[in-house]
Formats: structure tokens, C-alpha cells, sequence
């Protein structure tokens, strides 16, 4: 009859869901919780590799835009790791929460301009961003580290940035994407995300003596339940293999 | 022998004939269709224009968490469409056939889902459970299960609030187009009214409510939103709309696009049933 083979057949559908979600319900309890800003993956995920063969620990990470993290962090009131690509976010957490035990820095964010390789614009400074001709991406001076540092950086080369009439992004990922598409001429990234888009684009640096540098800082949660794997999280970061492991991919270890 | 035409047969229409209406509004449908199809040109322009040859297409789609992802957009978006028909069919049924006080009201809210922005149910979400009464509900539900709400469970949530009012305003407006009189009938024939529900309501509405599932579904398989702020990209929870963020956030747009063409199959399969089921078509 119709029906009871439906009703078979809804079954084994059922059985077979079931089967399916073997590894679905979470992470282990003994695994390391970290929030992490989606721009840092390539080179965090190298390095939790690395952490994980030698220590035996699962890292579990939760990556999204800094300002989702830190409400993840509030919000769940857990975690035993938190690394914004955005160091503001870091002090941001500990100021409404408390949470952060400690913060150790373990890059460096500097800025640069990028371009895509096949623009005939010619760009080679800040001082071209005023140029009516150059279409210019910057971060939201309220939303992301870059665009905070940027008004600062424009202006100690002698660009005021309300006159610019420059595409405001929310994160700096976005604004690797819009050099990229060619949806803008110029972006000021960090290194680490010009290095995402080195097919197709290319960092012009700025004068050392005219930058701001940022720091990538990775804050010890006081909600940890694994402290002390967590501190050896945060060591292997600093240690030199880390610090390699970093640099191999895109974040910049020495002092620029 | 050749079937004579009855009065009330038409020969069929050759065509739409030229005038004002026809043109503008095939014009229009042919505008927006080559919008569309530029958007796919697009996508698929991209990646011949980065050198992408297949090989590495086909690689980027089948690397382990890629897969996890789509794995994980279809078992989630099946549970949610199961609980999606639990819930529409019997409420689109409420709502087309029983009157009550604040039916208005009622119809009004269920239909609060589709016009808020679904990253207000996601942040909804947070809120909740990162509340006292929340947490406990959390805590409790890992007592019990081990499972906590970033898993499985939190992304059917969010799948379900942002695509269930669809299906039951779909099933709503199926029910309405059935008689109500063939249920009396059958109630005075001895059919109790769940029967009169099942027997003859439901089989006779069946094209619109699951053509409704299946649009639910098609929304499920796209939140993305929600599960960003309520669950997270931890790879346990990752979904196609998530891992395609992700891509995109380390400047990987080819995967990003790949994972996008696989979502746009998944959608064009559905949309196909969907048209498939429309009114007139017999259901075998």
C-alpha cells in the first residue's frame, strides 16, 4: 500500500539522516575555543596545524569579521581564545566585558597601496588618491582598524580624506575584493591582505617615516577552561617556528 | 478517427501577437532574464579570465571542507524542510480554513519573517541565548544530549525562522483554492475532519504545498546571515553560504564562485520541480 511505503521509505530517510550527522553535534570539550578574524585564516590555520601535531590539542576556530567575533565572545560568555585582525577589537572586548586575561602581539599590520596589475592609472603614492581620476577604496573609519589608521596616515601625507569621495568598506577583505574586481584603483590593505590578491594585484609601499604600523595581537581569555593550553597556544605563536609559519603565509613577523 | 472540436475547445495559440502589451511585457521578461544570465556569464567569465583551468576548479571543489560544506547545506536544509511542512501545512490549514478572534493579527505576523532582515533573527538569536534563561536552555539541552546550539541544531534554526513563513503562506493560499465543500462533503459521508484534512484537502492541494517546501528549501540552502552571528564558521558548522564568505575574506573568489555555481545547481533543481508541479500538471 502507498502509504506504508512512504512511511518506509520516510524511515530510512531518517536512518540515513542519522548516520549523516555523525561529527555535526560540536567540538570536543578539551578543544580549544578560538574566535578568529576570517582575513588571518591561511596563515592561523598553517599554524594550528602545526600546534596540533605537536601538542595534541584540537584548536576549534570560529572565524568571521572582528566585530561578529567579539559579539560571539560576549554573547556566549566562553571561549579561551580571541584574535581579531583588528587589534582595537582585542581592547574593545576587555573594555566591555572584561574577558581578556592578557594579549600578546604576534605580527605586524602595515599598510600599503593596492592596485591591480593591469591598471593604466599609474599610481605610485597617497598623493595620487586626489587625483579625479583615481577611484579610491578605504576602511570605514568606525568599522576596522585600516580605516581608522587610514584617515591618520592620509593625513600625515598631506591628504585630507573627507575630500576624497572614497568607497567606505566595513572590513578590509572587502576592500582587497574591490582592487581586485577593479570596482576601485586603490586600496590602502594591510601586507597580509595585499599578499591574498598577489595574482592579480600588487603592494606599493608606503614610506616607512609617513607609516602607522598595526600589531595582530591574539588576547588569553579569562572564560578559558583550558588556560594553560591555551598560554602554549599563544607561545608557539611567538616562538620562531610559529613566527616562520606566520610569515610563510602573508603576516609579517620582524619589526618593519 | 479524429476527434471533432467542441465548442469549447481552442486551437492553440502560434503565438503572442505583436501589440503594446505583448511586447512590453515579453520585453521586460527578456531584460531581466539576460540580467540573470549575465550574472552567471559573469561568474563563469571570472574564472576563465584568473587562467582557472578546470582541473583546478574541479580540485577547489572537491578539497575536504568544500565538500563538508555542501554535506552539510544538504543535510540541514532536509531537516529544515521536514520540520518546515510539520509546521506550514497544518498552520497554512489554520489560517485558510478556521476563523478565530485576531486572524488578521495572526496573519499578519506570521508574515513578520518575510520582511524582517534575517540577520535580525540571527542577532535575535544571540540575544536570546546569551541571556540567563538562555543559557540555561543551552546548558540543559548539553546536559542532555551533548549538543550545544552552535551545531547542527542552531543552523536548522536559523534555516527554519528565515524560510518557514514562505511555505505557510504558500500552503495557505493552496488550501484556499480548494473547495471547502468537498471537506463538508466527505465529513457528511463520515469522514472525521482530520480525515476530511488528509483524504481530501491535502491530496488536492498537494502541487502548491510541497511547490512551497521546495521554495522553502531553495531559502533554507541560502541563509546566511544568522548562521554567521548565531553559529558561527567553526568547520563543524560550515555551510555553502558561510564557506563561501570565508573564501572570499582570504581573496579566493574562483572558490568562492565554485562553491556559488554548485548552490546555483541545487537552486535551478528545485526551481525545475517546482515548475514541474505547476497548477494543471497531474501528480503521479
Amino acid at each position: 500500500m502507498r502509504t506504508t511505503h512512504s512511511g518506509r521509505a520516510a524511515l530510512a530517510a531518517a536512518l540515513a539522516g542519522c548516520l549523516l550527522l555523525v561529527g555535526c553535534r560540536g567540538p570536543e570539550d578539551d578543544a580549544l575555543v578560538l574566535y578568529a578574524g576570517a582575513g588571518l585564516r591561511d596563515a592561523v590555520e598553517a599554524a594550528i596545524t602545526e600546534f596540533e601535531k605537536q601538542h595534541e590539542t584540537k584548536v576549534v576556530v570560529d572565524w568571521n569579521g572582528s566585530g561578529t567575533i567579539l559579539a560571539h565572545a560576549k554573547a556566549r560568555n566562553s571561549g579561551d581564545l580571541f584574535m581579531p585582525g583588528d587589534v582595537w577589537y582585542v581592547d574593545e572586548l576587555h573594555r566591555q566585558t572584561g574577558l581578556i586575561a592578557d594579549k600578546t602581539s604576534v605580527a605586524y599590520f602595515v599598510p600599503v597601496i593596492l592596485v591591480h596589475k593591469d591598471s593604466t592609472k599609474n599610481i605610485r603614492s597617497l598623493a595620487d588618491f586626489v587625483r579625479a581620476d583615481v577611484t579610491v577604496g578605504l576602511g570605514g573609519p568606525e568599522h576596522c582598524q585600516i580605516g581608522r589608521l587610514s584617515t591618520k596616515l592620509l593625513a600625515g601625507n598631506g591628504v585630507d580624506r573627507t575630500a576624497l569621495e572614497a568607497m567606505e568598506s566595513l572590513t578590509v577583505n572587502d576592500l582587497g575584493v574591490w582592487v581586485d574586481t577593479r570596482k576601485v584603483d586603490a586600496a590602502i590593505v594591510w601586507d597580509a591582505t595585499a599578499a591574498n590578491y598577489s595574482d592579480s594585484c600588487r603592494a606599493i609601499e608606503i614610506p616607512k617615516d609617513k607609516n602607522i604600523i598595526s600589531h595582530v595581537v591574539v588576547g588569553r581569555m579569562t572564560t578559558s577552561q583550558h588556560p594553560d593550553k591555551a598560554r602554549q597556544f599563544v607561545a608557539f605563536l611567538a616562538s620562531p617556528e610559529g613566527q616562520a609559519i606566520l610569515n610563510r603565509h602573508g603576516l609579517r613577523t620582524e619589526a618593519p | 478517427m479524429a476527434r471533432d472540436r467542441t465548442e469549447h475547445e481552442h486551437p492553440p495559440v502560434a503565438g503572442p501577437r505583436a501589440n503594446l502589451l505583448s511586447v512590453l511585457s515579453v520585453g521586460l521578461l527578456g531584460l531581466f532574464v539576460l540580467f540573470i544570465l549575465s550574472l552567471i556569464v559573469a561568474d563563469v567569465a571570472y574564472l576563465g579570465r584568473r587562467d582557472y583551468p578546470p582541473s583546478e576548479f574541479w580540485r577547489n571543489l572537491t578539497a575536504p571542507e568544500v565538500l563538508a560544506a555542501i554535506r552539510l547545506s544538504v543535510i540541514s536544509s532536509l531537516i529544515t524542510l521536514g520540520l518546515v511542512i510539520l509546521f506550514s501545512v497544518p498552520i497554512g490549514y489554520a489560517l485558510s480554513r478556521f476563523a478565530f478572534r485576531g486572524h488578521t493579527l495572526v496573519n499578519t505576523i506570521v508574515d513578520v519573517p518575510i520582511v524582517l532582515p534575517p540577520i535580525i533573527t540571527g542577532i535575535s538569536l544571540l540575544v536570546l541565548f546569551g541571556s540567563s534563561v538562555g543559557r540555561a536552555i543551552e546548558d540543559g539541552l548539553y546536559s542532555a544530549t551533548g549538543w550545544r546550539l552552535a551545531s547542527l541544531i542552531g543552523i536548522v534554526m536559523c534555516q527554519f525562522l528565515v524560510s518557514v513563513s514562505y511555505s505557510i503562506r504558500a500552503c495557505k493560499a493552496s488550501f484556499d483554492s480548494v473547495d471547502r465543500q468537498l471537506e463538508d462533503v466527505a465529513m457528511t459521508l463520515g469522514c472525521s475532519p482530520w480525515g476530511a484534512f488528509w483524504r481530501v484537502a491535502v491530496p488536492l492541494a498537494r502541487n502548491g504545498l510541497v511547490a512551497g517546501s521546495v521554495m522553502a528549501w531553495a531559502r533554507a540552502v541560502g541563509v546566511f546571515g544568522p548562521i554567521m552571528v548565531f553559529v558561527g564558521t567553526m568547520t563543524h558548522v560550515r555551510v555553502m553560504p558561510t564557506a563561501i564568505w570565508l573564501e572570499l575574506s582570504t581573496g579566493r573568489i574562483e572558490v568562492s564562485i565554485a562553491i556559488s555555481l554548485v548552490m546555483l545547481l541545487m537552486a535551478a533543481g528545485a526551481l525545475a520541480v517546482v515548475h514541474w508541479l505547476a497548477p494543471g500538471r497531474k501528480w503521479t
